[in-house]
């Protein structure tokens, strides 16, 4: 469909979404300061006195990136995040402890390839990545609406070792769904408050409740409608049918 | 509403305000507060000036919009409240200059005009008596305005792993609402959009009736949508689900087609701030000298020109600019309801939300364009109305059931945008501080009085480490450092409590410390994580 009123004219302006500070400098109380520019020693004249021919690099500025925190929590932990469709970020921490009772167990364990096993719970099916252990942290490729969990293992010859499971994540969807059945819903308050009710019991109740007297009078001739038919259905078939009184 | 007046479909204007907390009494002036004070003069108060206008006229009006409680805590901080009162005043002082300087110049006009732009902003300032969530609360009560809360300090959900801390964010958030707006509120705005299957119940606990998604988030539901993005659907529990159209969202946010780029209005990075000579401009700078943006801007976008080569801004020309594109933005609308109410045979709902800090603070004309918008949409056509979301479920009370797909309305549509190589190292850290507050909570049954207060501030911390904007920051590379640092320090500061509270060795001048300068939600009560 086309509107036919224009845009304005296409101009490259401001990004969709930044950040929102609006200063253009780097902000903080750092000031980072140009290196300074050595002269080629063709150009420069001889110095009248001994100077070191080298110069100190400009000291580092400093800058403030917050108190210190550990980069690990001595805590075996696997723990997985579905980032989009089609990746799946993971991180782990093995404790020095965890690496001690598997070196009791298995020889040579430095030398073994560590991996992660990234397995689709819906399928079985397994995909293993080699990584680095000392990494702590990979993307793994995946399917879209996928379910998964990962491994962390090594391989002991050809058999692989799980040292570590993560949680389970499912992958989000990144096409229209193939399913069209569709349910709907309204909610209990408000079906209520179109029918004008307070309580479900209020459709019910000793006699015949009415949301407005024009509703009572509407059953009423309704009423008398039916019950004219049963008595023609009374005088057709003979008098032994019982028809009830009217009130 | 007669069927001969009803709407052929709505719009639902939705702005989302939000800036981080950020609160520095350890200095007379902070670079990053800056943040706050821009948008208070660039969009708070110009929002509350135009709805006290539609008020006054008596213009019908439903616009929706978010304001986070990180926002809402600031704008009620007595600090921040003088420091933006002394900024202005700076501007105000710096305004009266330029009108002296440029006199007898092309530049005099403009430079009138921020003089009583900057008048007529402290007049709203001082009209709510310096309380800018009263004022929105006023329009709120009104009927004008539906106010929607966010997910705690603007924390990403799907990234929490225990659903204990996301939903400590939601009982955050809906207590906080309820101490600035003295009632629960009916929606949410979930941080980023991001929505991952489960969030639903989270939000059904907390009382909150609906929330909102990214276009895909229903678009790629299971199964798929009758009405695409044009009606909310239901979770299966009950919680509705609105989605943001991609025509009516293109029309602004775009870069390259969008109305902010129109040759006539403002240009953002020439600020007299950075133009001025550096003697003259001087005094009205931090007390470091570092040049920054000051808000009083002279020059027009111009076109595709080098910065150098702009030309003088003119506010009467880019006021009319302003009311065209709010004429084009409803006649597309029109169009769009039209074919959509055909094709779908029920009215359609428009959603259209933004960062409400486009408007005014990057796209300075935007404030004009809002109110030429509702008073055109009142008075020039009968297509569409402007409606608030819970206005349209009550109209609209049957919708699909569906399974909401896993989404942020950032680039790329999931989370890669905090989650990348530059900012994934922050989440062993939160995920940890997760489980730390949460064994801080289950342990501490019956706390002294001390104790309640460790436990309080560990839970800001954590809330405060968890906010979206840090992980932002380091994706996009504007303020990099002072986002990690906000990061280290709250993980820091949680992990020295937790070890003092396990420890049983509190140091009651460190936590008066902290409890002086993270200053967020005074009402936190940790059991919020039980």
């Amino acid at each position: 469909m086309k509107h036919t009123q224009k845009a304005p004219a296409a101009i490259a302006r401001k990004p969709k979404r930044t950040a929102k500070p609006a200063a253009r400098k780097p902000g903080g109380k750092a000031a980072v300061r140009k290196p300074q520019r050595r002269q080629s020693s063709r150009m420069a004249k001889p110095p009248a006195a001994a100077k070191s021919a080298v110069q100190p690099p400009p000291a580092l500025p400093y800058i403030d990136r917050g108190k210190p925190i550990p980069d690990v929590y001595d805590r075996d932990v696997l723990r997985m995040l579905a980032r989009d469709p089609e990746w799946v970020f993971v991180y782990w921490e093995v404790t020095p402890q965890r690496i001690r009772q598997l070196q009791s167990r298995f020889v040579n364990l430095h030398t073994k390839p560590w991996k992660v096993k990234l397995v689709d719970t819906s399928s079985g099916e397994e995909q293993v990545t080699p990584i680095f252990l000392g990494a702590s942290n990979w993307y793994l490729p995946a399917r879209p609406r996928t379910p998964y969990r990962a491994e962390l293992g090594f391989m002991d010859g050809s058999l692989f070792v799980k040292v570590l499971v993560s949680n389970e994540v499912r992958t989000p969807a990144d096409t229209v769904s193939e399913r069209g059945d569709e349910e709907w819903m309204i909610l209990r308050r408000d079906l209520m408050r179109m029918l004008h009710l307070e309580h479900e019991k209020d459709l019910f109740g000793m006699g015949r409740p009415f949301a407005s007297a024009d509703r009572f009078r509407d059953l009423e001739s309704e009423e008398a409608v039916m019950l004219e038919r049963l008595a023609q259905q009374a005088r057709r078939l003979g008098s032994s049918m019982n028809v009830p009184a009217k009130r | 509403m007669n069927a001969s007046t009803a709407p052929a479909g709505y719009l639902m204007l939705v702005l989302h305000a939000h800036l981080p907390f950020v609160r520095h009494p350890e200095h007379d002036e902070f670079l990053e507060e800056d943040w706050l004070y821009e948008a208070m003069l660039e969009t708070y108060l110009p929002l509350l000036e135009l709805f006290g206008r539609l008020e006054q006229d008596g213009v019908s009006s439903s616009l929706t919009m978010t304001l986070t409680p990180p926002l809402c805590e600031m704008l009620s901080d007595e600090l921040l409240i003088g420091r933006f009162d002394r900024h202005l005043c700076n501007l105000e002082r710096l305004a009266v200059a330029e009108r002296g300087r440029t006199a007898h110049t092309p530049f005099a006009h403009c430079a009138e005009f921020y003089v009583q732009w900057l008048r007529d902003v402290r007049t709203t300032f001082e009209r709510w008596n310096r309380k800018l969530v009263a004022g929105f609360r006023h329009f709120q009560d009104a009927g004008m305005l539906e106010v929607i809360t966010c997910t705690g300090t603007h924390c990403v959900l799907p990234l929490c792993v225990t659903r204990e801390a996301a939903r400590a964010h939601v009982r955050m958030a809906v207590r906080n609402y309820e101490k600035h707006f003295n009632r629960p509120p009916r929606g949410i705005w979930l941080a980023e959009c991001a929505y991952d299957t489960g969030v639903e119940t989270i939000l059904k606990e907390c009382g909150i009736r609906y929330f909102f998604l990214d276009t895909h988030g229903i678009v790629f539901a299971e199964p798929r949508p009758r009405y695409g993005c044009f009606a909310p659907v239901y979770c299966r529990n009950g919680v509705a689900a609105f989605a943001r159209d991609i025509e009516s969202s293109r029309q602004v946010w775009s870069s390259e087609c969008g109305y902010p780029g129109d040759p006539d209005y403002r240009e953002f990075y020439r600020d007299i701030g950075f133009d001025a000579d550096d003697e003259y401009i001087r005094p009205f700078l931090h007390k470091d000298g570092r040049r920054r943006n000051l808000g009083i801007k002279y020059h027009r976008v111009t076109g595709k020109v080098a910065l150098n080569e702009k030309q003088i801004y003119q506010p009467e020309v880019a006021r009319e600019r302003a009311a065209e594109h709010a004429g084009n933005f409803m006649f597309n609308r029109q169009q769009q309801v039209r074919h959509l109410a055909h094709a779908l045979g029920r009215p359609p709902v428009i959603v259209a939300p933004y960062d409400a800090e486009l408007y005014g603070h990057w796209w300075f004309e935007g404030p004009w364009f809002i109110e030429y918008l509702f008073r055109k949409i009142a008075f020039d056509q009968h297509d569409v109305a402007t409606i608030t979301p819970a206005a349209y479920l009550e109209q609209f009370p049957v919708n699909q059931v569906v399974e909401p797909c896993p989404s942020t309305w950032g680039d790329k549509g999931y989370l890669e945008v905090w989650l990348n190589g530059g900012n994934d190292w922050i989440y062993r850290h939160l995920h940890r501080g997760e489980e730390m507050m949460l064994e801080l909570a289950h342990t501490h049954k019956t706390p002294s009085a001390l104790t309640r207060r460790a436990l309080n501030q560990a839970a800001r911390e954590l809330m405060l480490a968890q906010a979206s904007d840090w992980a932002f920051i380091i994706t996009t590379g504007t303020m990099v450092p002072y986002a990690e640092k906000r990061t280290r320090d709250h993980i820091h500061n949680l992990l020295g409590l937790y070890l003092q509270l396990t420890e049983h060795r509190l140091e009651e001048h460190w936590l008066a410390q902290l409890e002086s300068q993270n200053t967020i939600f005074p009402e936190m009560d940790y059991r919020v994580y039980l």
